[in-house]
């Protein structure tokens, strides 16, 4: 149990992560192959990578991989440091709470108007279902790094080698 | 204070929170998304689109190369795939001066020819060459540098998406601007072998031993041919990487997105048949890594394509190019100006969405004074292949720091004399034309 | 008030320039109170096709230039227009735009919330490949063909040929190295502007497949105008559509001997020719007609028939 809450997002990617490569190479051996091809591989790719971009936010959120740039941040005196870091984070809660809001909104769309997919002609909102929780769960990972560095558990830096 | 704000365009603040954002240390794809949405905000239109346009920004087809490109990049690393190539190369020419510089540089132009994408060359070959790098010398941040310049030239050397576009948008002949660009590109990766010995020079410590000591070669005992030919076999299956994903594409089975698939797969089974160093955990942990990291990067695509839009929408290009171009009648100055625009928006934006809204201000001006479409596209790729490599938006830049776990300004840095040298390889291919030229005039 | 437009083509096509016009003929009209911003290449809705029709269905655009085919996965009835051979003549597509079949459509997108002010033209779908000239349904035969869309697929099944679905930015590259040896699309709107004919030598000028434009706007918005102003709108929407239609068909009359002059291999097959590809993609056609509905196939049948 506690592995899977700690790992869900990790779980999520590998097995997507893992199903889009055996689609999509499946779709080039069948092409190859035979007289068939597997139309609806773009359709399930490229959505499968909207969810691989969400649930791997999540990943990077938690070890602090997000990039930023230090420069500024390190000429500016030790003890605006925290501050700064506490903005920094607010900011960045904001902007990822507004996201899940924005995708929710997207998908009430999709769902209100009966929008289909293109190749598959499945509810489009299907594809979508997942984003606002994924931006949710980016910042309950996000939150939780900052919560380590503040209590100087994780190192806040990018190891400089 | 608002008041003052109020006769300043929303775009341009956007762009001015945007840096004010970076300096506070938000991650860059947060400071991108934070920006455009005050700026949609202000202008009163888009926030209701918003939702959608992070989707569209990531589901391209065309971006599924970085994934799975970094998702082949980490497993040849974990499976000691890379190693046994690196092994290969030092034993082929890793002792002629410049050892692994050289290779490297000479492996991004030969991958240049694979790939169509700039971020996913670093993605894919860039772990392998860095780590060779190092091991011979280079500091991390320069061989990071090195990677970033010369996997920008994938957009250059043909096949590349950003020409097709280019020849559909300026109405040019696709198939002359991919021979045009063969030669310029080429080009570029000699200005970066030029400035090799610079980005070495500080790099390595005074008296530093040279690359036989620090890391001797295997099996000195050897003669030469014996040594390469014992390294030739333990890297085979890795050296066939770029012959399976050549191989296949030239030959019609996949297209240049599908062969980042191919590359995972054959990586996979590289790891389990030949040398069996997969593991399920091996595989779990690799799946993770690589999910996380081409998240980091496609973030920054999402958001960047709402910044992007606010760009579009306020006309931000237009209304600098409009105010530029009315500066001067002289040609060579025009060409200047529109140079350093398209390097200003390349530092923002991705280079498809920087030739969909300069290039339509900017095709009147090269028609009406004659140039060659063809010249000017190549231009205006090598310009946009820079963009790769320029911060703040430097796509390459972010691949590379998350793949060396560097902070961003320390492979900028790093990237800077291969800037440099791009630069100055760009003034070249302007002033000389023919360079472009003959080899289309030469086949016709 | 500046009105924002979103199209999905570049800048050079008949679309944008349909744009264009209604926007200097509604300034015109409205004494400069209202005038058009054009937006080319889907860039208001971040490049995606699919998704502009129902932004300006929700009022977060205004008016949209789209073709039927991208407002299907919407609209799924759209897909009527282009039917396998649905249409022989320029005569028949217009009996069904500009006259009552046409309207059930407009009916039905207005319930998505889109005004239907004027129908334009994307043009009929042509064929080209690599390997041989297509005289024959048997020609089709084992080719790999990239196609747009699930109707497209049927219909070369129902041909014998392999299709295939692949984004427009990987089928140049796909052309050219023979992952694909064929595609299909309207002349003046794909095959000359993108340069189709750099990396196929055979087209045949099939007719296979109709595709209409049309200008539309958001319902809030129409709904906030007066009558006058609502009149005016759609007096230059209608006179920008004919002009688009007609600078369509122009250039794709000159196209075929463009496309001649520029090497390619043009065949245009005879009326009993294309009978016989009428029949081969019969299967196709019902299973469609199907999914659309009989009252509007019929309504489209019968209108078309009356126009001959
Ligand atoms: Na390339
Ligand atoms: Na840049």
């Amino acid at each position: 149990m506690g592995f899977l809450l700690r790992d869900a997002e990790k779980i999520i990617c590998a097995v997507i992560f893992l199903g889009m490569t055996a689609l999509g190479f499946a779709n080039v051996v069948v092409r190859y192959g035979t007289n068939l091809s597997l139309a609806a591989t773009e359709e399930l790719l490229t959505n499968g990578f909207l969810l691989l971009t969400v649930f791997g936010g999540a990943i990077a959120a938690r070890r602090g991989e997000h990039l930023a740039v230090t420069l500024v941040h390190d000429a500016l005196p030790r003890a605006l440091w925290k501050p700064l870091f506490l903005m920094s984070v607010l900011l960045t809660v904001g902007l990822l709470a507004l996201s899940a809001w924005f995708s929710w909104q997207a998908l009430t769309n999709l769902y209100g108007n009966g929008m289909r997919s293109y190749a598959l002609g499945l509810p489009a909102w299907y594809y979508q279902a997942a984003l606002p929780f994924g931006f949710a769960l980016i910042i309950v990972r996000y939150i939780q790094h900052a919560l380590e560095v503040l209590k100087g558990r994780a190192k806040d830096e990018i190891p400089d080698v | 204070m608002f008041e003052a704000l109020s006769d300043i365009s929303a775009g341009t603040q956007m762009i001015v929170l945007f840096f004010l954002l970076m300096a506070l240390r938000v991650p860059v794809a947060f400071a991108l998304g934070l920006s455009a949405v005050y700026a949609m905000w202000r202008i009163g239109f888009g926030l209701e689109l918003a939702g959608d346009l992070i989707a569209a920004g990531v589901t391209k087809f065309s971006l599924l190369a970085i994934p799975f490109f970094i998702l082949a990049g980490t497993l040849m690393g974990t499976l000691g795939i890379a190693e046994r190539m690196i092994r290969f190369f030092r034993v082929l020419i890793g002792t002629l001066p410049g050892g692994m510089g050289v290779v490297g540089t000479v492996v991004c132009l030969f991958w240049g020819a694979v790939s169509g994408s700039g971020p996913a060359s670093v993605a894919a070959i860039g772990p392998m060459i860095i780590k060779g790098m190092e091991e011979d010398g280079y500091s991390r941040a320069y061989a990071a540098g090195l990677v970033c310049a010369g996997a920008a030239l994938s957009i250059v050397i043909p096949p590349s998406i950003g020409l097709v576009i280019y020849g559909v948008i300026a109405e040019a002949s696709i198939s002359r601007l991919f021979i045009a660009a063969i030669v310029p590109g080429l080009f570029m990766g000699l200005a970066m072998l030029a400035v090799l010995p610079l980005a070495t020079r500080g790099a390595r410590p005074a008296g530093s031993p040279g690359l036989a000591a620090l890391c001797p070669a295997p099996d000195p005992g050897l003669p030469y041919g014996r040594r390469l030919g014992k390294a030739f076999r333990e890297s085979f299956w890795g050296l066939m990487t770029p012959v399976v994903i050549l191989g296949g594409i030239y030959s019609g089975i996949f297209t240049p997105t599908e062969a980042a698939l191919v590359a995972t797969v054959y990586a996979l089974a590289v790891g389990a048949l030949a040398y069996g160093t997969l593991t399920l955990r091996g595989l779990y942990d690799a799946l993770g890594d690589a999910a996380a990291s081409s998240a980091v990067v496609m973030l920054v695509v999402a958001y960047a394509s709402l910044f992007g839009w606010v760009v579009t929408v306020e006309d931000l290009v237009g209304s600098y190019s409009g105010a530029l171009l009315g500066l001067s009648d002289n040609e060579w100055v025009i060409l200047l100006v529109i140079m350093l625009i398209l390097l200003l928006a390349g530092m923002f934006m991705d280079a498809v969405t920087v030739m969909f809204i300069s290039l339509p201000i900017f095709m009147p001006v090269v028609r009406e004074l004659g140039w060659d479409p063809v010249w000017f596209g190549v231009l205006v790729m090598v310009n946009l292949a820079i963009g790769l490599i320029t911060p703040p938006v430097g796509i390459n830049l972010y691949v590379a720091a998350n793949v060396t776990r560097l902070p961003i300004e320390r492979v900028a840095w790093g990237a800077l004399p291969f800037l440099i040298a791009s630069l100055v390889g760009l003034a070249v291919i302007a002033a000389v034309p023919s360079m472009s030229q003959f080899l289309v005039a030469w086949l016709n | 008030e500046t009105l924002r437009l979103s199209h999905n083509t570049g800048d050079a096509t008949t679309w944008h320039k349909g744009a264009e016009k209604f926007g200097e003929l509604l300034a015109e009209k409205t004494g400069g109170e209202i005038d058009v911003r054009v937006f080319p290449n889907a860039q208001l809705s971040g490049g995606d096709q699919m998704r502009q029709a129902e932004m300006v269905g929700r009022g977060a655009l205004d008016l949209v230039v789209t073709s039927a085919i991208n407002v299907t996965p919407l609209v799924p009835e759209m897909a009527v227009f282009s039917l396998p051979y649905l249409y022989s003549s320029y005569e028949q597509v217009d009996a069904t735009t500009q006259g009552a079949p046409g309207q059930m459509l407009a009916d039905i997108l207005l319930e998505k919330g889109i005004v239907v002010l004027a129908w334009g033209e994307n043009g009929f779908r042509e064929v080209t490949n690599n390997i041989r000239p297509i005289r024959t349904p048997e020609d089709m035969q084992g080719l790999n063909m990239r196609v747009a869309g699930p109707m497209y697929i049927d219909v070369m099944n129902a041909l014998g040929a392999n299709p295939q679905q692949m984004q427009w930015g990987e089928t140049m590259t796909a052309l050219q190295q023979g992952v694909v040896d064929g595609q299909e699309n309207p002349i003046g709107a794909v095959i000359i502007p993108q340069q189709v004919y750099e990396v196929q030598k055979y087209l045949t000028a099939w007719h296979y497949s109709y595709d209409p434009v049309f200008l539309g706007i958001s319902r809030a918005k129409w709904d906030s105008y007066d009558a006058d102003t609502q009149a005016h709108i759609r007096d230059a929407a209608q006179e920008a559509m004919a002009y688009q239609r007609q600078i369509t068909r122009e250039s794709t009359a000159s196209g075929i001997e463009f496309l001649r002059e520029k090497g390619m291999e043009v065949y245009e097959p005879t009326a009993e020719e294309l009978e016989a590809f009428r029949a081969a993609t019969k299967p196709a056609f019902d299973t469609w007609a199907a999914k659309v509905g009989e009252e509007l196939v019929t309504a489209f049948q019968d209108a078309i028939s009356a126009a001959n």
